[in-house]
């Protein structure tokens, strides 16, 4: 039979174990809270600067954005006016300078024919998508003689000749030649027609 | 504090002190970190996208000294050409007389005997042509057509267009008909339609002038154009 006395009060007692609980729990109870509390601190710092720095950037916002929208007004301005000087541009590269083509007119002539009407066209129209003057001279009068024919063809050669002049003549295009049924005309005489169409010009 | 010297009442309060403990660390987590660390990425992306504003905005202000440079150039062709010719109404909104006023005075130059040659105007009003532009909600320009019916022989004619045709390329002689006169076939009878372009809207003139100031002033307080 074995007897164990334990001469040591309670109180003096000490644990021979390596780990302690009483002091495990004391720390924790420490170190828990001080890691909480410098991690909430350095959450809440870095929340303020980032604050801090929100602030400075909407405060250079602030002077950025009038500045930036009246470079987008000017942008604008740019684009209006400068699309108001491609219309008038518009105006003056779409029309044809018909001195010019009286002067070939005349020249075309051959003595043996007589204009009895010239015109010219230069309306604005709008084909399909287009807005356009297509140009157009044309001619009526009275080839007189045998070579009423060839003073004719002349004609029409004359204006094709210059077709890669500018203006650009698209298309010469004889609508009639036939006699003459004028009183005072003769049995070789013609009556004819000539349509000279230049290349349209568009708008834009 | 005391542990109790119970093992089992012991464990129960450590548990207890740790249920706390947890409880008390996703209090905090939830409603102190979480809110903040909410906060500080919605702040953080708003920097962000200040700060790609801000760059996209100082290439948009950056390039504004060239934009204004190239816009007074702009305005000043667009009022060198309305000043000389482009038509201006009268009072009363009143083309004619200003067109006439023109024609007479290139018939003149062209040595077209306006006494003889039974001169006659008429003023066919001002009319659109379809939309050019695809900027505006309709164009800038309309067109004023002046009629001039005349008797007059095929050279003072050539020479009556070209005078016209020369000083305003931005004119048109839009139509054009010579017909004979039997009887006098030193003559034709000439009916000659004239367009001019005129502005859609007249206060477009005085716009672009107060923009022209406003832009010169601009240049003036910021020491240059390209700043």
């Amino acid at each position: 039979m074995n007897l164990r006395a334990d001469l040591i009060l309670e109180t003096e007692q000490r644990s021979a174990s390596a780990f302690n609980l009483k002091a495990v729990i004391r720390m924790v109870s420490v170190i828990v809270p001080l890691c909480l509390a410098v991690v909430v601190t350095m959450f809440v710092v870095g929340w303020m600067t980032t604050g801090s720095k929100l602030k400075t950037m909407e405060g250079l916002w602030e002077t950025t954005e009038p500045k930036k929208n009246a470079a987008l007004q000017l942008r604008t301005d740019v684009d209006l006016n400068t699309d108001i000087l491609r219309e008038l541009e518009d105006w003056k590269k779409t029309r044809i300078a018909f001195h010019v083509q009286l002067v070939e007119a005349q020249k075309a002539v051959r003595p043996g024919i007589v204009i009895h009407r010239l015109t010219i066209d230069q309306a604005v129209r709008q084909m399909g998508e287009q807005v356009e003057r297509a140009p157009k001279l044309s001619m009526t009068g009275i080839a007189y003689g045998d070579t009423a024919q060839s003073d004719v063809d002349s004609l029409k050669r004359y204006f094709q000749k210059r077709a890669a002049t500018d203006p650009k003549i698209q298309k010469v295009d004889i609508a009639f030649f036939r006699k003459a049924t004028e009183k005072d005309s003769g049995k070789a005489d013609r009556s004819f027609h000539v349509d000279c169409e230049y290349e349209p010009r568009r708008f834009n | 504090m005391k542990l109790p010297e119970n093992k089992k009442e012991r464990m129960q309060m450590l548990g207890m002190g740790a249920a706390v403990g947890i409880a008390a660390i996703y209090a905090l987590v939830a409603f102190g970190i979480k809110p903040i660390l909410n906060s500080k990425k919605a702040k953080e992306t708003r920097i962000v996208e200040l700060n790609e504003e801000i760059a996209k905005a100082d290439r948009t202000i950056n390039a504004s000294g060239a934009d204004r440079k190239f816009n007074i150039e702009t305005i000043k062709k667009i009022l060198a050409i309305t000043d000389t010719h482009i038509l201006k109404p009268g009072l009363g909104d009143n083309y004619q007389l200003g067109a006439e006023a023109i024609v007479e005075k290139h018939a003149r130059k062209a040595k077209v005997n306006l006494k003889e040659s039974k001169f006659e105007t008429r003023g066919l009003g001002v009319k659109a042509i379809p939309k050019v532009t695809n900027r505006r909600e309709s164009n800038a320009l309309n067109f004023f057509v002046l009629r001039i019916i005349i008797e007059a022989g095929y050279h003072d004619v050539v020479r009556f267009v070209r005078e016209i045709e020369s000083a305003n390329p931005y004119l048109a002689v839009v139509s054009l008909s010579i017909v004979d006169i039997p009887k006098q076939p030193e003559l034709h009878k000439i009916t000659m339609d004239i367009q001019w372009p005129v502005l859609a809207e007249p206060e477009l003139d005085d716009e672009l002038r107060a923009q022209l100031k406003q832009l010169d002033d601009n240049s003036e307080t910021s020491g240059g154009l390209d700043d």
